[in-house]
């Protein structure tokens, strides 16, 4: 006992010297003495016998070694004691290894030809970590830790390792001190006084989402569940500070997040003015009939088109559309069929021709199978003579002069764009003055209200038979009132389209 | 700071002054002390730590046994201690077994 003083000496003045500040310096001391004190207590109990006590300064931490050769004891291996029973319960014992543990950061035993080596190690804190007390906020600063690098782990990697593949669960948070880190699948490098992950400690759940290799040699420190707990047991308000932090850039991440989703709208919303400003607009007004077209779009962008022209002097060609799925994929295969169809019909073909050489373009091509329905008329104006062919798209509705609507039977072809050398096949009918055919994709007939109930053809053919007698515009216009009505309020889910033509007559 | 404790009792309550250090050299002479209040009916235990700078779990140990042996029915007080003392108490969980207090008045 008498040499505990010397022995107590020797280790504040080498705590001091490692640079430990006062505080720290009692604490270590006060370790040391519990596992001085049980070598003294227990080691030899014949008698006496020596003592070691070795100090290694390393670049990260202070290691004391406690070394004697006495009879096999093992202190880790006692149990803890209970640090919330009352204190007329407290068992004197454990305490002093209890208090070892807490202090140190590290306490290692092992035995060695015939001695017991008690180990403690004791991370120094960094002059750079003054930044990291307790009382500061922590600060963005470059060249300077962000993170309590005293509770962190060190790993160095080799150029060309892989650290961690994308759909790893991503655990632990990286600092990287020196070199370089790509990240590959998003092709972003991540250098010096850089951080990654750093969310995976709060969010284990998370999966990396990029493969990450060295493309020079790293020295990192990483922090995982182990090193935050020690952290917590440590020194709780740096721990809550990290929490801070941690949500801190959370917010970031999602606001980014956020943005970027609101980037992609409204890029939908950009590809949405193309579509609507690919189809036509302006109405030819010709003494021999009235057209009107109106194409409302879904919430995302989706496939439906119309179009119209002339292909000579007496023949107009009219031509609805609709393509399978929605979104920009869908836009793109509506734009190419509509210009695929308008090419062809200019060259005089009638409407079978047309299509089938249409589908034969584009279906060798089609990787993605998608498909559109067409329903592509061509009208002599001269006599009122309508060709049409169908490839797989809803019947139109014919109301004629005497007031009565109903849809044109008509054999249904295949759908355009899937397989190479489908026919369909040209029908004809003949349109008197006051005439009128009504074209339609199934986002009017399958439009829905809340109790999933749909428009239907019924009431389709209903409605257009009390507004026939109207002017072309203004019987669209109330078409769509109608299905507004019925769907009260329940979200569109599908491109409303319809175009209407009239015959005067020549 | 030289480390000595001074130990002594009025009506029923047992004060000790603490200063300098409380630890494995010292520790077991005071808990000799206050060995010789046990039996007797202490109602309060009041430790004076303004001057004391250093408490291992020696020092603990006594606290403890006194609490066990003199004071089972007394009220413990820690007085005026340290910054670093208060450190090592809280750590120790005993915190919650003792009345810590800047000052004491009778």
């Amino acid at each position: 006992m008498e040499n505990l003083e010397k022995m107590f000496s020797f280790i504040r003045e080498a705590s001091c010297r490692h640079e430990f500040d006062p505080e720290h310096v009692n604490k270590i001391q006060l370790a040391a003495e519990e596992a001085l004190v049980n070598v003294i207590n227990y080691a030899y109990p014949q008698g006496s016998g020596d003592l070691e006590i070795i100090i290694t300064n390393k670049e990260t931490c202070m290691e004391i070694e406690i070394i004697d050769s006495g009879i096999p004891f093992d202190p880790l291996a006692l149990p803890e004691p209970d640090i919330l029973a009352p204190i007329e319960e407290r068992k004197v014992g454990g305490l002093g290894i209890f208090m070892i543990r807490k202090i140190m950061d590290e306490v290692r035993y092992k035995r060695d030809k015939e001695r017991n080596i008690l180990t403690l190690v004791k991370t120094k804190v960094p002059k750079c970590c003054e930044t990291v007390k307790r009382e500061k906020v922590i600060e963005e600063c470059g060249s300077c830790f962000r993170w309590p690098i005293a509770f962190m782990k060190q790993e160095l990697f080799k150029k060309g390792e892989v650290i961690f593949k994308a759909q790893d669960t991503a655990d632990r948070m990286f600092y990287i001190k020196k070199g370089a880190i790509r990240l590959v699948e998003i092709n972003k490098i991540i250098k010096d006084g850089d951080v990654i992950g750093e969310m995976g400690i709060f969010s284990p759940f998370k999966k990396r989402i990029a493969s990450a290799v060295c493309e020079e040699d790293v020295e990192s420190y990483t922090m995982g569940r182990d090193e935050v707990i020690k952290l917590f047991g440590k020194d709780p308000a740096l721990a809550i500070e990290l929490i801070q932090m941690s949500i801190k850039r959370f917010i970031e991440n999602l606001k980014a997040e956020t943005e970027a989703r609101e980037r992609i709208e409204s890029e939908l919303r950009i590809a949405q003015e193309i579509q609507s400003s690919m189809l036509p607009s302006v109405f030819p007004e010709r003494k021999e009939f009235e057209i009107f077209a109106m194409m409302d779009p879904a919430k995302e962008v989706g496939g439906d088109f119309y179009d119209f022209f002339f292909v000579d002097d007496r023949r107009l060609c009219f031509v609805i559309g609709d393509v399978s799925g929605k979104g920009v994929p869908a836009a793109l295969f509506m734009a190419i069929s509509k210009t695929l169809i308008k090419n062809e019909a200019k060259r005089g073909l009638p409407t079978d021709e047309i299509l089938n050489r249409v589908n034969n373009i584009i279906a060798p091509d089609n990787q993605t199978c998608q498909f559109v329905t067409v329903f592509c008329v061509i009208l002599d104006i001269d006599t009122g003579e309508l060709k049409f062919c169908n490839a797989g798209h809803n019947p139109p509705l014919v109301c004629d002069h005497s007031g009565c609507c109903d849809y044109v039977s008509v054999l249904s072809g295949f759908v355009v764009g899937v397989m190479e050398n489908t026919k369909c096949e040209q029908r004809g009918l003949k349109l008197e003055p006051g005439d009128m055919i009504f074209l339609y994709t199934d986002g009017v007939t399958e439009a829905m209200n809340q109790a999933h109930q749909m428009f239907s053809e019924a009431r389709l053919k209903e409605d257009l038979t009390r507004y026939k007698d109207q002017g072309i515009k203004d019987i669209i216009g109330k078409i769509r009132g109608e299905i507004r009505v019925f769907t009260d309020g329940a979200p569109q889910s599908d491109d409303i389209t319809m175009l209407a033509l009239r015959y005067k007559g020549k | 700071m030289d480390s000595k404790y001074v130990v002594s009792l009025k009506d029923d309550v047992v004060k000790v002054e603490l200063s300098g250090r409380l630890d494995a050299t010292n520790a077991e002479g005071l808990q000799g002390e206050l060995k010789k209040f046990s039996g007797q009916s202490i109602a309060k235990l009041v430790f004076l730590a303004k001057d004391l700078e250093y408490i291992s779990s020696a020092g603990l140990r006594v606290i403890i046994f006194a609490k066990q042996k003199i004071g089972v029915d007394a009220h413990i007080f820690l007085i005026g201690a340290q910054e670093a003392i208060l450190s090592v108490i809280k750590m120790s969980g005993l915190a919650n077994f003792m009345t810590l207090q800047d000052t004491y008045s009778e």
